[in-house]
């Protein structure tokens, strides 16, 4: 793990493994904390950090082992995440899920990540780029 | 995260406290998971001290519904915290559980409703 401080703009990479997501919350939470948002925006933003980090763990490198590169960067009130991979490029901002079954057993396991990250992030949007999939989120500390 | 089993009546009580995420769902899949095992179609899962769930729990959860179910069993979901239960209610979760004020009202069946 290497972390790097610069003035608003910090980063974190890690292996993409769902064992380090207690770092991702580490890291994002003493940012989100120094720079004044509450406890509540801290665990949304974890989770949707947690969501978009676990797609990269289980999708990103099939039988290998990758890394994740997080650049989180404060504008004024606005925290922008950029979350990179060098893996197998998905784009998670196309997909959809169907939440309208009532009935448990029609009732899928999966896809309910990417819907999250969409109810907990004000802007969510993607890119890839130099062979790398990066997936930019923003959240607004008002 | 911990987890402390007890039974009422041969109900089993599954209480959780701190974060169900994606390190330490597996933890509480493998407890769901060994009372199926043992038979056991109704469990009140006690969410009074969890201040996170992630997909990952949820899916857990869903999981073991999705076992329980046709056996005519029940996951009872007991005492949601704020985040918790806006969780539930943005993936429709809520409506796929029985939700109770506390570990009583689940097991004499009497269901917190509206509310959510």
């Amino acid at each position: 793990m290497t972390m790097e401080a610069m003035e608003n703009e910090q980063e974190i990479t890690v292996a993409a493994t769902v064992e380090e997501i207690p770092v991702i919350f580490d890291f994002i939470e003493s940012l989100m904390s120094l720079a004044g948002f509450d406890s509540r925006k801290i665990m949304e933003v974890q989770l949707a950090l947690e969501e978009a980090c676990t797609n990269v763990a289980k999708y990103a490198y099939p039988g290998k082992a990758g890394t994740i590169h997080i650049v989180a960067i404060l504008h004024g009130d606005r925290l922008e995440l950029i979350i990179e991979d060098e893996g197998t490029p998905f784009d998670p901002t196309t997909h959809t899920v169907d939440l309208s079954q009532d009935d448990t057993k029609d009732r899928p396991v999966g896809g309910l990540g990417i819907h999250l990250i969409r109810c907990y992030v004000d802007r969510m949007s993607f890119e890839f780029r130099d062979g790398k999939n990066a997936l930019t989120l923003v959240k607004n500390r008002a | 995260m911990d987890i402390n089993q007890t039974s009422i009546d041969n109900v089993p009580i599954v209480s959780v406290s701190g974060r169900i995420d994606g390190t330490t769902s597996k933890d509480l899949e493998t407890i769901l998971n060994e009372l199926i095992d043992q038979n056991k179609s109704e469990i009140v899962l006690d969410l009074e001290g969890v201040v996170y769930i992630s997909s990952v729990g949820l899916r857990v959860l869903l999981a073991t519904q999705k076992k329980v179910r046709p056996k005519k069993g029940d996951v009872k979901l007991v005492s949601l915290q704020p985040f918790v239960r806006e969780v539930f209610e943005m993936t429709g979760f809520t409506r796929l559980f029985s939700i109770y004020p506390n570990q009583g009202e689940a097991l004499s069946g009497t269901k917190l409703q509206n509310e959510l």
